[in-house]
């Protein structure tokens, strides 16, 4: 077998050996060459590899992206969820202390309604006072006046009479 | 994605609950503080509707007294009338 590849090569030519023939390989350079001529002159091979090459680098570029920002949003949730014990303690704080101011509030109200009561009532207390004390002083100038009045009813003698009425007289005549 | 939609989730459901447990307790709180004032002002009223009452029967009482007082010194004072009207002493007899 061996000797029959020998003597196959030296019959044929080194370019026209049967199965290796040069022809073919210089069919396949040129076919290869006008394919790659035409695909770069009429299809823009390259210029569509560029874009392809472009769009995976941007799609590349935007995944990195995505998966930074959504790295970042899970550290920020991860710390969030750190400190939701102290922002539940801090709400629970805040609301103890605003239940407590509305207390002081509420307290501090009710102090001025005291106030506002108790000084109304001294007011009340005040105003009988006074109505009783003017009643009295009425009472007692009607009841002098009354018993004057009954007094002189009861004692006036004729000669006061004359005394008084020569007495009005003389003051008619001084007011004119 | 959804790890981390599901732990804000709960972390928001979490602060919400706080939130509302704050809410009731001050609502709780504010609620038993109004009533304990209302309660304190229904007892001021009743004492000071008392007190008035009793200061007004007080007054009254005291003008009761005073009135025998003042009928005495309206005598009094309706003889020193009378006798400036008249010009002389009046006669104290007996007068209604």
């Amino acid at each position: 077998m061996f000797l029959d590849l020998i003597f196959a090569f030296e019959n044929p030519r080194w370019w026209d050996y049967p199965g290796f023939e040069l022809w073919k390989f210089v069919n396949l350079a040129i076919f290869v060459i006008a394919l790659v001529f035409a695909l770069r002159r009429f299809f823009g091979v390259p210029e569509m590899f560029r874009n392809r090459k472009e769009s995976i680098r941007a799609e590349l570029e935007k995944a990195r992206t995505e998966r930074d920002a959504a790295l970042a949003k899970l550290k920020e949730v991860e710390e969030r969820l750190a400190s939701l014990d102290s922002q539940v303690a801090t709400i629970k704080e805040r609301s103890m202390i605003e239940a407590r101011e509305e207390r002081e509030r509420i307290a501090r109200s009710t102090q001025d309604e005291i106030s506002k009561l108790t000084a109304q009532a001294q007011r009340e207390i005040e105003n009988a006072a006074t109505v009783a004390k003017k009643d009295l002083r009425r009472f007692t100038a009607e009841q002098s006046v009354r018993l004057a009045e009954e007094m002189i009813k009861r004692d006036i003698r004729p000669d006061d009479d004359a005394r008084l009425f020569k007495r009005n007289i003389e003051e008619m005549g001084a007011t004119r | 994605m959804q790890s981390v939609s599901e732990k804000l989730r709960e972390y928001e459901r979490s602060l919400r609950q706080a939130r509302a447990e704050a809410y009731a307790q001050a609502e709780t709180e504010r609620a038993a503080a109004m009533k304990e004032r209302q309660q304190t002002l229904n007892e001021m009223r009743a004492q000071l509707t008392q007190t008035i009452a009793q200061e007004k029967k007080t007054i009254a009482q005291q003008a009761g007294e005073a009135h025998v007082t003042l009928e005495a010194e309206s005598r009094r004072l309706a003889r020193e009338i009378g006798s400036r009207v008249l010009s002389r002493p009046l006669n104290d007899g007996e007068m209604n």
